[in-house]
């Protein structure tokens, strides 16, 4: 696959965010299966050009949630390394959704933006990792076979 | 060992970087340079919601034609027509109530009121914002109020020229200041999962009920006085607190909101 074309896989993910309300973070979860399936780099490169797509069409801190993607990435990689079944994508899935948050709740609360309860925060985390605790299993799997099919070209 | 520690400096110098950029960019003298950037997005937004709205209908097509099957087609048919006609008699019935409950706020609001359609939302559950097409060029600036007929929405947070990022009620980092109106109890209404949530001041032998309209109060200058936020929908008193706590439903919501209206002569302090 293109730089081009996973940069579009990318966007395409974020307006799908952006435009149906009820949408999950399809891009968190892209980028947790992508740094499971592919390792480090390639995780790396997913959540930059992924997280950069949402800093643009959000209204917070330009790179927040580049560095949130980033961080819920480096976890996948690490727990991939730890873990190799893929049955533990699902734990990488909640791990990152939960970090991910974290890191947004931080970063506001840091930049002084606004504070959070800790009963919303608790209650977005939890949202936050369960939804893609969901949706990184099945993407692993189609990565999986995506990578196999095109011997892994990307 | 290597292959180890290769991608964690790779990570490491990355998140240093994305550090850098995110202090740049709260930076004062590169706002409008944020929002600019950010506006060059809206056009794709704006085409993806388009495209939803239209993909929408076909598959709604495809869900006739899967009825059309099993019945006789003749009757389908016209059976179809007419959901269809109705469909659209109540979507334009919608928007004409919506659009008549606009001009009726605008003439009894008394501010200068700007409309705009929704582009786009906020890309996650943490900021519950919308995108709007309307930017510099129509007279928005950062902290206007943006309201329906309803009440209100949120205020304007970034501008590019032909559009605008509006943080909503919803969003867990905005806070607005408000007045309960049959007790007069006063306190302030923050977003997040779920209802709205109001830490409200206690006052001797006050107490807000089921049903009570919470009000923007104008205190600290954010908004103009009395716009409708909620409705409260349970109230915990509890005698030896020094703040109460009400939970609210929004007057709006979030994913029905296809067009809002822009307070322009208000300038928030």
């Amino acid at each position: 696959m293109s730089v081009f074309a996973q940069a579009g896989l990318l966007l395409a993910a974020a307006l799908l965010q952006v435009t149906r309300p009820e949408a999950p973070n399809a891009v968190l979860a892209l980028v947790v299966a992508r740094a499971w399936v592919a390792g480090g780099s390639a995780g790396l490169l997913w959540a930059l050009a992924g997280g950069l797509w949402l800093d643009l069409m959000g209204i917070g801190p330009l790179g927040g949630h580049a560095l949130a993607l980033l961080v819920a990435a480096y976890l996948a990689v690490l727990l991939a390394r730890a873990l190799e079944h893929p049955a533990f994508s699902a734990l990488a899935g909640a791990a990152g959704g939960a970090v991910y948050g974290l890191v947004l709740l931080l970063l506001s609360d840091f930049l002084g933006l606004a504070q959070v309860s800790p009963r919303t925060g608790a209650l977005l985390l939890f949202e936050s990792a369960a939804t893609t605790a969901v949706l990184v299993p099945a993407l692993v799997l189609v990565m999986r076979r995506v990578r196999r099919r095109t011997a892994a070209a990307w | 060992m290597r292959a180890q520690s290769r991608p964690t400096g790779l990570y490491a110098s990355a998140a240093i970087a994305l550090g850098a950029l995110i202090l740049v960019s709260q930076l004062p003298l590169f706002a409008g340079a944020r929002g600019q950037l950010r506006g060059t997005l809206a056009p794709l937004e704006a085409g993806s919601t388009a495209m939803e709205a239209a993909g929408g209908r076909v598959l709604s097509v495809f869900g006739d034609i899967a009825t059309l099957r099993s019945d006789d087609q003749r009757l389908s048919a016209e059976n179809a027509r007419l959901r269809s006609q109705v469909a659209e008699l109540q979507a334009a019935g919608a928007e004409n109530a919506q659009l008549r409950r606009d001009l009726q706020f605008e003439r009894s609001f008394g501010h200068r009121l700007v409309a705009a359609q929704v582009i786009g939302r906020g890309p996650d559950a943490f900021t519950r914002t919308l995108t709007i097409d309307r930017g510099a060029v129509d007279g928005l600036q950062p902290g206007m109020s943006v309201v329906t007929g309803a009440g209100l929405v949120g205020r304007v947070r970034e501008v590019a020229a032909h559009s605008a990022a509006v943080q909503t009620v919803a969003d867990p980092q905005l806070r607005v200041n408000a007045y309960l109106v049959a007790s007069g109890l006063e306190g302030t209404i923050s977003g997040g999962e779920g209802p709205l949530h109001m830490d409200v001041q206690p006052r001797a032998g006050a107490a807000a009920a089921p049903g009570e309209w919470a009000l923007t109060s104008g205190i600290g200058g954010g908004y103009p006085r009395g716009i409708p936020v909620g409705q409260v929908t349970r109230f915990d008193r509890r005698e030896a607190s020094t703040v109460q706590y009400a939970q609210l439903a929004w007057a709006n919501d979030l994913s029905q909101l296809d067009a809002v209206l822009v307070v322009v002569d208000f300038q928030p302090r």
